[in-house]
């Protein structure tokens, strides 16, 4: 059995069974003929779970197991995208960006000046099109007033 | 006749032939960025056009709709991100070909498919209007929980190595496709009390999500795999003779992307992966589909630009919306002192035939603006990937943030590439998500709707001709690749022994 994979079948049967219980707590459709909210979801839910139970019985041991090279840089990554969004909400999306940019270009080993000059350009250049051309209202947090 | 005549000269004055020019330019370069489709991009441009007269307004529009259309396959092939929903399948082969090192003849494939498909979709849209939207009309609930289930269908010629795993992305895709306020009852499903999913997960992040962010992962794990210099490849554009060859697939595309388009809800969308599998379907080499072939791009492309055609004239003569982006221009039309449907045709005839003439001014001018600047497309290919990825990431979060103005759509768009990486990794098919969160609404909601008309009874799905006709194929859509793969398995097996 590989890891891997089991744990997509278990987290996609966990999900199954979490649906399946949430559906008994929802009401009945005023119209006899309806067969109400309940019956998609908790079909599709046991649906889920059959089929993952299948994957995870069905996942041959010759099957290659799929690497994962880079673990830390992704993690990495996850965690920035995580703080991106309570960032965004406090400084704004454009000192945000510029920061996460750099930071971003510096986890894909490109030089620190090469990834200000970079991010500052990249951020320039979105401000010029969305906010001034487009007039698109991105979230400016403590810039407000300002640009 | 004088009315077309004049029609063409209005099209062809010169603030309106500026209006077409602008349209297919900003069409081609927001299809290809992810995450701003038609629908964003028209959205995006309506304040323009406060300023301007009716049938600029409106040809601007068009044509940036007709140009999308054909730019969201730009991103596709060359960095398989699809620019818009409607080039998911585009992705299929015309990645693979990039990757092949002829990202130049997947790009004229897309183009050649992409003005086939917009004249033929514009010349229906000018010959069929009125009967082609009354037999749309007649379609009830039955027929389109049809539609939704044939639609569905594809998902098994999608499934990629696992066909169980293409099942279980589908009805993941379908479960999802349940959270939100339930139509029918008012109840709110499995929204966990967040308000933004009252309305169900907002499509456009989770597909920014699925399909761009979970690259900008795999492109940080690429890294260690190979160097960033970008392969080498050619620009050499698709022959004429070549293109000859495809040319069948391409009709029948324009034609099956014509008539999904003029189903209100059902857009280009759907029509690109439907035109996609009835090329697969009835090619005489199914397997070298998803390997980088011609008629794998020419089958989506044609459709997807032939749904603009479709889906305007639902909105024209009836005022009923065929896809996104034509929702956003019924609210165009409106502002604009118009009120779609019948009269339109009456009250303001010369405006709709010069509209007619601007659709039509736009796909020879995507052709020249295409050809023009291809060179200038493949060079995006260049560009290396810790480049890449930041633009990717940051436009990102623009189109998910810009739908609806909000954070929460981020980190929605977080999640799913997150998922969509790990799912894409073991084999889970991520188009297959897509595919059934679109359907999904579509299939619950009008089945409900149906067996309420009839009393309960699900002999309606099967006593109406059209709903039959839907289903059978569904069916057989379903069946035919497994028994294909069934057939082949015994094949090497008997060779084996």
């Amino acid at each position: 059995m590989k890891r891997g994979s089991a744990v997509i079948s278990l987290l996609m049967i966990g999900l199954g069974l979490f649906v399946f219980f949430q559906t008994l707590t929802f009401p009945k459709a005023f119209n006899p003929n309806d067969f109400g909210p309940a019956f998609f979801p908790r079909v599709l839910s046991i649906v889920l779970i059959i089929f993952s139970i299948g994957i995870l019985a069905l996942t041959r041991k010759e099957e290659k197991e799929v690497k994962y090279s880079q673990l830390l840089l992704i993690a990495m990554s996850i965690l920035l995208s995580l703080a991106y969004i309570p960032a965004v909400s406090y400084f704004g999306f454009y000192l945000t960006t510029i920061v996460y940019t750099a930071l971003f270009l510096k986890i894909l080993q490109v030089k620190a000046l090469m990834a200000a000059t970079y991010s500052v350009a990249l951020c320039l250049t979105v401000y010029l099109i969305f906010t001034r051309l487009l007039s698109m209202p991105l979230p400016v947090g403590i810039l407000t007033g300002t640009i | 006749m004088e009315i077309i005549a004049s029609a063409i000269g209005t099209a062809l004055q010169w603030q309106n032939l500026i209006a077409v020019v602008a349209g297919v330019l900003t069409g081609i370069i927001i299809g290809a960025l992810p995450g701003l489709g038609p629908a964003v991009g028209v959205a995006l441009l309506i304040p323009f056009t406060y300023a301007l007269p009716t049938e600029t307004s409106l040809i601007l529009l068009t044509a940036l709709y007709m140009a999308a259309e054909y730019g969201g396959s730009i991103s596709a092939i060359l960095i398989s991100t699809p620019g818009t929903p409607a080039a998911a399948a585009t992705t299929l082969d015309g990645y693979p070909m990039a990757q092949n090192g002829e990202p130049g003849k997947a790009l004229t494939t897309s183009l050649y498919a992409s003005v086939i498909g917009g004249i033929i979709g514009v010349i229906i849209l000018i010959s069929l209007s009125i009967p082609l939207a009354r037999f749309a009309l007649k379609f009830g609930p039955a027929e389109y929980f049809a539609l939704g289930v044939f639609g569905l269908s594809i998902v098994s010629s999608l499934s990629g190595k696992s066909m169980l795993k293409g099942f279980a992305a589908a009805v993941l895709g379908l479960l999802l496709s349940t959270v939100g306020v339930d139509t029918l009852t008012g109840y709110t499903r499995l929204s966990f009390g967040f308000v933004d999913l009252m309305e169900g997960f907002p499509f456009i992040p989770v597909l920014i999500g699925l399909f761009a962010m979970s690259e900008v992962f795999n492109m940080i794990e690429g890294l260690a795999k190979e160097s960033i210099a970008v392969k080498k490849f050619s620009v050499k554009f698709a022959s004429l003779l070549e293109f000859k060859k495809v040319l069948p697939t391409v009709f029948k595309g324009s034609l099956i992307g014509s008539f999904i388009g003029i189903l209100p809800g059902a857009g280009g969308a759907i029509a690109c992966w439907v035109s996609y599998n009835e090329a697969k379907r009835t090619s005489r080499h199914p397997e070298k589909f998803g390997t980088g072939i011609m008629e794998g791009i020419a089958a989506p492309e044609s459709a997807n630009n032939a749904t603009v055609g479709g889906a305007m004239i639902p909105l024209l003569a009836l005022g009923i919306p065929g896809s996104g982006t034509t929702a956003v221009l019924l609210g165009a039309l409106i502002m604009h002192g118009l009120t779609p449907g019948p009269k339109l045709f009456t009250e303001h005839t010369a405006m709709i035939y010069s509209l007619f003439a601007g659709l039509m001014l736009s796909n020879f001018l995507l052709l020249a603006f295409g050809l023009g600047a291809i060179r200038m497309w493949v060079k995006v290919l260049k560009i290396p990937t810790n480049v890449l990825a930041p633009i990717i990431f940051i436009l990102g979060v623009i189109g998910s943030y810009g739908v609806r103005n909000n954070m929460f759509d981020v980190l929605l768009m977080f999640v799913f590439g997150l998922m969509g990486y790990f799912l894409k990794k073991y084999d889970y098919s991520v188009p297959a998500i897509v595919l059934a969160m679109i359907l999904g609404f579509m299939i619950e909601s009008n089945l409900r709707r149906a067996l309420i008309i009839s009393d309960g009874s699900f002999l309606v799905i099967l006593t109406q001709p059209i709903c039959l006709m839907l289903i059978v194929i569904a069916v057989l859509t379903l069946v035919m690749p497994m028994v294909r793969q069934f057939k082949s398995q015994r094949n090497s097996r008997t060779g084996a022994n």
